[in-house]
């Protein structure tokens, strides 16, 4: 093993630093329009008349499009096709699509979005989820405004809590929050003479919107080509339609070439945002620390639109009594409907939220017991081969344990009596540890799989087609790694090409930690193959056996022959063979399913350790120290694992003290990276990463996912440290400084 | 998008262009490019008055510090003067923005004592507070220019802290600046100044009044942060609450006046 566990250099590294790396947003096409979008400026309306006139009049505008010209399904959305793609008669959030506008310059573009005159008749309107929930409540959709409950049950919590000496209840509240990546949604669309439509955009999943475009256009799937330039960060914000619809429209519509760019604070304000939550616990244990029942009642707010919302919801019920041995619990689940923004994937998609507030309770649970909060964790959680908290057997790799161990044998863990002293009277300091679980993978009843195509080319070099995208986090070198690691050659002589689905193979989207195992997996069967093909093709030529044939890194050796990977390459093309195998991974599935496309079959976890300084005059805290110990299975690329962790960290920083949508009446108010705060370089900690040592037989080389777990325990880990420093522990998300001050100033005078 | 755009070669030029119409000036652009991108001020021609190096200087006589309007954020930091006289001033400049921000960003009105104001044939100088009238409002006329800002060496003990919603480019919550002497045990020449927390920036001047009145204890700076939390008059927006502010100017008055007490016991 020379390329598998080794940093190899990034293959996109050289682009993006000279600058040469196009993004959507860089894309030119002659004689190209831009494009602009009507929102509504109100929550809730019926839309009485869309006059374009006005803006049809301003030089530079060449069209204006209504619901009128969207040729097929006027609808699109994950798994819920309930969100229109402009808006016929009612809008049902701030900035909900109208029409769209092509003109000249995006200024004209934007211009003319303004002098669209529409005519609304306000509609009464719901902004949080208890009240969309109660009697007589406006309906967002004319179903209800509940998009999906769940409930799931094991044991018996009716007589299971009578069990528990202790039983703690307690309500958490997670705000909505912005992915801001670099790059806002954008992209490009151009007809050709074939009719077909292509589409450059910045997305997570070229072959689903593939099939949303071909819907909403009435066109069959091979007349729509979407091709992902380089993605300027995404974390779940582009995992689905953003422009691209809007883009297709206004190219078949105008015949000329269309582009769009959102500026930030259209960005910001109205593409889908991380739920919402209100969180409802009841937990009982034993004196001796074990864990005997919990309930959990989950209300996701999914804003007007479902985008994913039952499943973020779902995946909340899933991770939201972590990876323990809980002999009785029950969970309900509510993904709600509200006039606010639609929310969608975000990293971690729904666990997070749930992690945050049952890591805590967790943690105050342990202070009740008189237990240290990591061996309470140590004595409840499950192992390989036992049962988790709804039900499910953890049949795959399953390291919660060894990341436990891992935080006890830290240097921030064992020292952490001392690190609590400081030498200054208004500062305090403390020490907190979290643990959060993810599934691999989009769980039971969804089409889950990638293809990868692994071709040799006449120089003999390499390349891996794949279906998904390189979203910035290096997933594409890690490809390269794996094929050059079965060929025997090193990964500078192998290329990655990424989603265009016109010429490559589907891998489904670039999200829920699925890559690695999934398209790694069939990158590593397409290379396994082709290596295969390429000693039979040695042998056949040298007339020999093809066991007999050995790979080095320059080509295949025979018994004291020699020849270069460029001969065997014209061979095959003499042997009437294909220059490249294709194979298929699909995820495994779980044994024992729980309904509701629940459980997963493999899971990786995550524990943290943080240590934070309170400020008690002011309620700020910073992040002093961070140990993450994931379970990654084995490591393909360190570095990959670095930028993972650390990007993780920063989120989850930024989730636990700053991040947070400010929404008036549905209106986003802090929309600019001047007011919605997230972490920049001051704010971060040094971060310690270690691998615990798992191994995934699923995954190619024993690796799985691990992109969503290391963000997943950051936060509730910092408010633990914060419990541990000033004795005060808060339950709303972002630890707000006013709260924190008020409740020290409490616990003092009592 | 199209505008007029108008560079004189010297200030002279500039107070000339200046008499004869109405311009928007941009100095270091760092708010009026974001103005600009945002729509406003379309049918105003742009006088971009950046390089005019007359305005770019930090001199110190008699006692006194006088830095010209040009002068960038980053030419203070970068100052060995400034860095021996007002250090208070240096630290509250790192919390600007971010360092691109910092060498563009021009010192302009915003720390200093007495501004000079130059219109054609004329200049005007006026202490700081009557300078300011509000968010963004000042007594600057449409034919002015300010030339410079002055102060004279603030005494030893400088203290300043920024309250932000992350550790750097964070608009301010609230800040406190503090500069004082000591005597037989008492502060002499206290100063204490608040930002973000009032219309424009504001000094205590009861709590400075009452600090001077008798010897220094931990009491008095607890009643001393009460009363500045009392002059102030914060409002409530996306980064903090009104409420909040007002405790954040008597959490930071304690905070900056603590190590006096030490000073104090050293001075009698």
């Amino acid at each position: 093993m020379s390329e598998i566990g080794t940093t190899v250099f990034r293959k996109d590294a050289r682009a993006k630093v000279t600058g040469e790396a196009l993004y959507a947003t860089d894309l030119f096409e002659e004689g190209m329009l831009h494009g602009a979008v009507v929102r509504s400026p109100v929550p809730h309306a019926r839309i009485l008349s869309i006059d374009a006139g006005p803006a049809l009049a301003l030089p530079g505008v060449f069209a204006v499009l209504t619901s009128k010209d969207v040729p097929g399904k006027n609808e699109f959305g994950v798994i819920t096709r309930d969100q229109p793609v402009l808006c016929n008669d009612t809008v049902r959030f701030t900035g909900d699509a109208v029409a769209l506008v092509a003109a000249e310059t995006r200024e004209q573009a934007y211009q003319g979005a303004r002098e669209v005159r529409v005519a609304y008749d306000p509609l009464p309107s719901v902004f949080d989820v208890e009240s969309a929930l109660r009697e007589h409540a406006p309906l967002v959709h004319e179903k209800g405004n509940i998009l999906k409950h769940v409930h799931l049950e094991k044991g018996n919590v009716e007589s299971g809590f009578p069990e528990a000496d202790i039983v703690l209840s307690e309500t958490f509240r997670t705000a909505p929050g912005e992915h801001m990546p670099l790059e806002t949604e954008a992209g490009l669309a151009k007809v050709s003479q074939d009719g077909v439509i292509t589409i450059w955009a910045s997305t997570q999943s070229a072959y689903r919107d593939q099939r949303d475009l071909a819907h909403a256009l009435g066109l069959p799937e091979n007349r729509i080509r979407v091709i992902v330039p380089h993605v300027g960060g995404a974390f779940g914000r582009k995992d689905g339609i953003t422009v691209q619809i809007y883009l297709a429209l206004l190219a078949r519509a105008t015949g000329r070439p269309v582009k769009m760019h959102c500026p930030r604070e259209e960005s910001a304000s109205f593409f889908p945002k991380r739920h919402g939550t209100l969180l409802k616990y009841k937990v009982g244990a034993k004196r001796d620390g074990t864990l005997v029942a919990a309930a959990l009642e989950a209300y996701y707010d999914t804003g007007a639109y479902a985008v994913f919302g039952e499943k973020v919801m779902g995946a909340g019920v899933e991770y939201g009594l972590g990876g323990y041995r809980i002999p009785h619990t029950q969970i309900n689940g509510y993904s709600v409907y509200t006039n606010n923004p639609p929310a969608g994937a975000f990293r971690g998609f729904g666990m997070p939220q749930v992690t945050f507030a049952w890591e805590s309770l967790l943690d105050e649970l342990a202070y009740r017991c008189g237990m240290d909060p990591l061996e309470f964790r140590l004595k409840n959680s499950a192992d390989h081969g036992e049962e988790g908290p709804l039900g499910q057997i953890f049949e795959t790799s399953t390291g919660l344990r060894q990341t436990l161990e891992g935080v006890r044998s830290s240097p921030l863990w064992k020292k952490r009596l001392d690190l609590k002293t400081v030498s200054d009277p208004f500062k305090a300091r403390g020490v907190g540890v979290a643990s959060c679980i993810k599934g691999c993978g989009l769980g039971i009843g969804m089409p889950d799989f990638a293809e990868a195509e692994v071709q040799i080319l006449p120089e003999g070099t390499f390349v891996a087609r794949v279906g998904v995208t390189d979203m910035g986090e290096g997933i594409a070198t890690t490809f390269c790694q794996i094929v050059a690691e079965l060929l025997g050659v090193s990964s500078e002589s192998v290329e990655c090409i990424q989603s265009d689905t016109f010429l490559n193979p589907p891998g489904g989207p670039t999200a829920a930690s699925r890559n690695t195992i999934l398209t790694g997996k069939a990158c590593f069967l397409a290379a396994e193959d082709l290596k295969r093909v390429l000693c039979e093709t040695a042998a056949r030529h040298w007339g020999g056996a093809p066991e007999g044939v050995v790979l080095t890194k320059s080509g295949p050796r025979m018994e004291g022959r020699t020849a270069s990977f460029s001969e065997v390459s014209s061979w095959m093309v003499e042997q009437g063979k294909p220059p490249g195998v294709r194979a298929r991974y699909d995820m495994p599935v779980a044994s024992r399913p729980l309904g509701y496309g629940l459980p997963h079959r493999i899971y990786s976890f995550a524990s943290h350790a943080a240590l934070v300084e309170v400020d008690r005059l002011t309620g700020q805290v910073t992040v002093l120290e961070v140990s993450a110990f994931l379970d990654c299975g084995n490591v393909l690329n360190p570095q990959g694992l670095e930028g993972q962790s650390e990007g993780g960290v920063a989120q989850g920083i930024g989730f636990a003290l700053m991040e947070k949508n400010v929404i008036q009446e549905g209106s986003v108010l802090n929309n600019k990276l001047s007011t919605y705060i997230i972490p920049t370089a001051p704010d971060m900690p040094a971060v310690e990463t270690s691998a615990v040592d798992t191994y995934e037989e699923a995954g190619p080389f024993g690796a799985k996912g691990i992109a969503e777990a290391a963000s997943g325990s950051v936060a509730p880990a910092i408010f633990n440290a914060v419990r541990d420093a000033v004795g005060v522990r808060l339950r709303d998300l972002p630890l707000s400084p006013e709260q924190l001050v008020e409740a020290m100033m409490e616990r003092h005078e009592s | 998008m199209s505008l007029e755009y108008i560079r004189p070669r010297n200030v002279e030029e500039a107070l000339e262009c200046l008499l004869s119409r109405t311009f928007k000036i941009l100095a270091g652009g760092t708010d009026l490019v974001i103005q600009l991108r945002e729509g406003r001020h379309k049918d105003l021609p742009i006088l971009d008055i950046s390089r005019l190096s007359e305005l770019r200087f930090i001199r110190e006589k008699d006692g006194k510090t006088v830095i010209g309007a040009l002068t960038t954020l980053s030419d203070l930091l970068s100052s060995e003067s400034l860095r021996r006289t007002a250090p208070v001033l240096l630290a509250a400049v790192r919390e600007i923005g971010s360092v691109q921000i910092r060498n563009m960003g021009t010192i302009g009105t915003r720390f200093c004592q007495i501004v000079s104001l130059g219109r054609k044939g004329r200049t005007r100088t006026m202490p700081l507070p009557d300078f300011l009238l509000g968010p963004c409002k000042t007594v600057l006329e449409s034919c002015e220019l300010i030339h410079s800002v002055s102060f004279s060496t603030p005494p030893v003990y400088q203290h300043f802290e920024k309250l932000g919603e992350r550790k750097a480019q964070a608009i301010s919550i609230a800040s406190t600046a503090l500069v004082s002497g000591f005597k037989n045990g008492r502060l002499k020449g206290i100063r204490v100044a608040l930002g973000s927390v009032a219309p424009t920036v504001i000094r205590a001047k009861q709590a400075e009044a009452f600090l001077e009145s008798r010897p220094l204890t931990p009491d008095m700076i607890l009643d001393a942060g009460e009363m500045a939390a009392q002059e102030a008059s914060p409002i409530s927006d996306v980064r903090a609450t009104a409420a909040y502010r007002r405790k954040m100017v008597m959490a930071m008055v304690t905070r900056g006046l603590w190590p006096c007490l030490k000073e104090v016991g050293e001075s009698r």
